[in-house]
């Protein structure tokens, strides 16, 4: 009887645990019925956030084709790689051999100017890609926003990677199922792309293009070095990258910001200046995610920088420092950058132009442990992992430093 | 005979071992994937919330890219197939070993045909690893399966491993289970292969430990040797594991089932024929 008893409850225990378990799976799973995917036809107009889009021309270019046909961005491709070892970043893809261009009308209906979104573009279920923002920026004019009622043609070049596709379908990359992504989850809207035109290169085009990728076609070398990684550098000092100079002109440590002359709340990148400034000109008190406030002293760090670009070609500026104390291992992040929000192509500079940007930190006490206003500050350049770098030892543990104050 | 050597296995120390070792690793997974990832996406969910964008936008995590063979986010996928041979040898593994050594096996000749016990022992290990070898995808599974949705992945979540170059990736991107299933599948003769290639060895050996390990030592020696050559993608660390890289050098699903079905039986032919000639019994 004992034994049944002990058999009787061990199976009402595990049923009761197999019920539990079900429920909540059942529970969990509750919501996978809100996907919806809409593949939407490409000779329709569709709606999309107060713009009429309306996709005009589906262009599959062979690269030297593409070259060809929009020299404005032939700068990128004077290597084998791709825009990313162009602009002088150390990763690398191989080669791009087809690019699909997208031109799409975008209309704007409401009453508000209207930013350009970029699309992402996927190829069956197994395929996304999106666009380099630069070659977007060049290809465009620099076009950003759409005023009322205005309307444009705006060019969306993707590069497709021979990588990442296979073999079969690379091969036949204008009879694959390519679609723009509209909007995201629960409701994904696609565009699909039907009846993608082949434009292949002509043999003059090819022998441009191979003209172009030559080692001596490539004239993108920056006339003086990089900043060598694991260098401090003290006040004065300049970083160099991809042949632009940046110096610091100055540095401000506020707790009011009614003591700085020039200030925009409008230039605020990261936080909007409500979260940040009070009523009264105070530097808000830091708060946490679940907007908990924390004890401790704020402040706001503004660095002028001027930014010249000593290489002979037109480069684009892409310099996102972070500031360190002294001690080199604590930083924050960067949320004001004055000139580039004024003047939205500012990152892109010709040969021998001066720029000066103002860079904003927002600094909590509580958090960094750091002595301002008078600490001696630092900018560092290379956003990698530096815990281990400490500026009183000289110790810079694979970055660059670059003295502020 | 396969009964008798099956309950052998059901009742030795080795597959509560594995059965623990299974447990930690899904564990291990579960917090990770739920510290590491989950926690991460809720705070770049709010980061975007403050920036005015909707999170809305994002795609859940899914189930398929959550448990252990999916994740490619944390160490334990790395984890559980580096240790994926020792999972497949320990519960039964070292059994011809200990057999021979402890004078059963000339007990058991004295009652049973050569042959039988030899193909009972290897089709019981064989089995016995294959269901080790999996134990934690399984136990992972279940775990993942109380918090993340079985969603199907969507490539524009850019959450998954998988591209259009990857091995069966429409699979993946629309029936994920059957995906799963066929690299289960994958693993399952994996394991059943890694756990036989100890009995070989046991031929050659003369401590268990290196009976236990020589499957590891094989596996990784062989990974090495192929990623030396330029060939990751015939390695069975690679071949086994749904994150491998093998989308950088293709191979084919039937080139996978058939290479470690291959090895599988060249381990058997190995095992049946040195076993029935060998005369050595303690």
């Amino acid at each position: 009887m004992k034994i049944f008893l002990k058999k009787s409850l061990s199976m009402l225990c595990l049923f009761i645990i197999l019920v539990a378990y079900i429920a909540r799976i059942v529970w969990v799973n509750h919501n996978n019925e809100l996907t919806k995917i809409n593949y939407l036809s490409d000779n329709e107009s569709v709606n999309f956030n107060g713009c009429l889009l309306s996709v005009k021309e589906k262009t599959l270019y062979d690269i030297a084709a593409f070259v060809a046909e929009y020299p404005q961005i032939a700068k990128y491709y004077r290597y084998a790689g791709s825009v990313y070892e162009a602009s002088g970043d150390e990763q690398w893809l191989p080669g791009i051999e087809h690019e699909l261009v997208v031109k799409i009308n975008i209309k704007n209906i409401s009453d508000k100017t209207v930013g350009i979104p970029i699309f992402p573009i996927i190829c069956g279920n197994t395929y996304n890609n999106s666009i380099q923002p630069e070659l977007f920026s060049d290809i465009n004019s620099n076009l950003y926003e759409i005023a009322p009622g205005k309307n444009m043609d705006v060019l969306f070049p993707y590069e497709l990677h021979r990588l990442n596709f296979r073999e079969e379908n690379y091969n036949n990359l204008a009879g694959q199922k390519f679609s723009i992504s509209i909007s995201g989850y629960p409701d994904i809207r696609y565009i699909a792309l039907t009846d993608v035109k082949e434009r292949k290169a002509k043999k003059q085009e090819i022998a441009d293009y191979q003209k172009l990728i030559s080692p001596k076609g490539g004239t993108n070398t920056p006339i003086i070095e990089d900043t060598p990684r694991n260098t401090i550098m003290e006040l004065g000092g300049s970083y160099i990258k991809n042949g632009c100079k940046l110096e610091i002109e100055d540095c401000t440590v506020l707790r009011n910001i009614k003591n700085y002359k020039g200030y925009d709340p409008s230039a605020f990148t990261f936080h909007s200046s409500k979260d940040i400034i009070l009523d009264d000109g105070i530097v808000a008190p830091y708060k946490d995610l679940d907007g908990t406030v924390q004890k401790g002293e704020t402040y706001l760090v503004f660095i002028k920088v001027k930014c010249t670009n000593v290489s002979e070609v037109t480069k684009n500026l892409s310099i996102y420092p972070y500031l360190f104390n002294g001690a080199g291992n604590d930083y924050c992040e960067s949320c004001y950058e004055k000139t580039w929000e004024e003047n939205r192509a500012g990152r892109k500079m010709d040969a021998g132009e001066t720029r000066h940007i103002t860079l904003g930190y927002y600094v909590a006490l509580r958090l960094n442990k750091w002595k301002l206003p008078d600490a001696p500050l630092y900018l560092e350049f290379t956003g990698m992992n530096v815990e281990n770098a400490d500026m009183v030892k000289g110790k810079a543990d694979g970055g660059i430093f670059l003295q502020v104050q | 005979m396969i009964r008798f050597e099956l309950n052998r296995c059901l009742r030795g120390k080795g597959i509560k071992l594995a059965v623990l070792l299974a447990v930690l690793l899904a564990a291990g997974e579960f917090f990770g994937y739920r510290i590491l990832f989950q926690e991460t996406k809720e705070i770049a969910d709010e980061i975007r919330r403050q920036q005015g964008f909707s999170p809305s936008g994002l795609y859940p995590s899914s189930l398929y890219e959550g448990f252990i063979n999916g994740d490619a986010f944390t160490i334990f996928n790395l984890l559980y197939y580096y240790l994926f041979p020792i999972l497949a040898v320990l519960p039964f593994g070292c059994s011809f070993f200990t057999d021979e050594n402890s004078g059963y096996l000339k007990y058991i000749y004295s009652q049973k045909k050569k042959e039988n016990y030899l193909l009972a022992k290897y089709t019981a290990v064989f089995l016995s690893g294959a269901v080790a070898g999996i134990l934690p995808a399984i136990f992972s599974f279940l775990a993942n399966a109380l918090y993340l949705p079985a969603i199907i992945p969507n490539t524009l979540a850019l959450q998954s491993h998988t591209n259009d170059s990857s091995v069966m990736a429409d699979f993946y991107y629309t029936c994920p289970w059957a995906y799963f299933l066929v690299y289960l599948l994958l693993g399952m003769l994996a394991g059943g292969f890694l756990a036989t290639l100890a009995l070989s060895a046991s031929f050659f050996a003369r401590n268990a430990l290196l009976v236990l390990f020589s499957p590891m030592i094989f596996y990784t020696a062989l990974d090495y040797a192929l990623a030396e050559l330029g060939h990751s993608e015939f390695s069975i660390s690679t071949i086994i594991n749904p994150v491998g890289t093998h989308y950088i050098e293709r191979i084919t699903l039937g080139g996978m089932f058939l290479e470690i079905s291959a090895f599988a039986a060249a381990a058997f032919l190995v095992f049946f024929f040195i076993g029935k000639k060998r005369e050595r019994i303690l």
